[in-house]
């Protein structure tokens, strides 16, 4: 693939690699420097880019791999446990409660596993279960299992906000 | 209480287009991808050559002074295979299933820390006993002790070598790679675990 391609379909998808770094990264250097590294690792993976997946879920797997086992995370500060405030912004329209619940499920998402994020992420995102098994590595009967615990787990701990999901 | 799935879902979707994000235009990410092949990579990758190179002459150098050809051979081999997995861990691209890369990391890192700690033992072996017979010349000229005094000076040195090898090592290996191998041993057990519920 062409660097100039290549670089149009990562434009065209970047929403992909932003979402995993608000997932692994609270803090918007880091975030940054995720998202650089991500944008590298998929340039060096392109060519493994077969199309026998989709794209975005080839994207989905290269940079939840990065962002996981990225050697750099582990030599930098603890990740703090409250959501940066400024990872939400609402240009157009202003719903606190909305905001609240948002803020509330990343910091939910924030408390899990690495791997628990993961799976959880591409869950949200409606790939399904085959894809998810796929880019994790596990069989497609465990990711339904691991789900329903990961969605139990999240929901004890967005219970303690149970005004806002009421 | 209304936390179904749906709830969820409805909310991570209509967030992901309000959360705080730069976009990106196509000629950013063009320069990400010089910039990054330049700098981040390119600097980690140079300075591993640069290391690899020095134990080389070194090893070259301890094998002249020693004047012993197969020491230096040995230290030059080991340090290869060192520098080998170092470069394999840094530059690994991951793009396999989680798993899969979990695993490849693991056994990687296992062989580059085998690979470390016999060099580790080796400059150890080198390093103590040259400091050793240097010391031991230097009691015996200066001092009269007997032979239980010099037994006990002896094993107090040799503890004492071991133990600053044994930390400097350890201090060393945080510095470069932090509690990396010990995440990524945790994501594994972690895979392993899904695939036995």
């Amino acid at each position: 693939m062409l660097q100039d391609e290549f670089s149009k379909l990562i434009t065209d998808n970047q929403d992909i690699v932003h979402k995993v770094c608000n997932v692994y990264c609270p803090n918007p250097q880091d975030r940054a420097d995720l998202f650089q590294e991500i944008v590298y690792q998929l340039w060096k993976s392109s060519n493994t880019f077969r199309g026998d997946a989709k794209f975005t879920t080839w994207m989905y797997r290269v940079a939840l791999n990065t962002a996981i086992t990225s050697f750099k995370k582990f030599k930098k500060q603890p990740i703090p446990k409250e959501i940066n405030e400024r990872i939400l912004e609402y240009p157009e329209q202003k719903d606190d409660l909305f905001d609240e619940r948002l803020k509330s499920l990343y910091e939910a998402i924030g408390q899990l596993s690495d791997i628990e994020k993961a799976i959880i992420m591409l869950h949200l995102e409606e790939h399904t279960y085959q894809d998810i098994a796929k880019v994790m590595g596990i069989t497609e009967s465990n990711v339904g299992v691991k789900i329903n615990r990961i969605k139990k787990k999240l929901k004890e701990i967005l219970k303690r906000k149970e005004t806002l999901w009421n | 209480m209304e936390l179904d799935d749906f709830d969820l879902k409805d909310v991570w979707q209509k967030g992901n287009h309000n959360t705080q994000k730069t976009i990106h235009s196509q000629a950013d990410i063009s320069q990400m991808l010089k910039k990054s092949t330049a700098s981040t990579l390119g600097k980690i990758n140079k300075s591993i050559f640069i290391e690899a190179g020095l134990m080389l002459v070194m090893s070259v150098v301890v094998g002249v002074l020693l004047e012993n050809i197969i020491l230096g051979v040995v230290i030059s081999l080991v340090s290869a295979v060192y520098y080998f997995f170092k470069y394999k861990i840094l530059n690994y691209v991951p793009n396999k299933s989680i798993k899969k890369t979990v695993n490849r990391l693991v056994t990687i890192f296992q062989r580059y820390l085998i690979a470390y700690y016999l060099l580790l033992w080796g400059c150890m072996g080198f390093v103590g006993s040259t400091f050793f017979i240097s010391f031991r010349k230097y009691l015996q000229k200066y001092t009269d002790q007997n032979f239980y005094t010099q037994i006990a000076l002896d094993g107090v040195i040799t503890i004492l070598i071991v133990a600053l090898f044994y930390f400097a090592g350890k201090y060393y290996l945080k510095l470069l790679y932090g509690n990396y191998f010990e995440e990524l041993q945790k994501y594994k057990k972690e895979l392993d675990n899904i695939e036995e519920l």
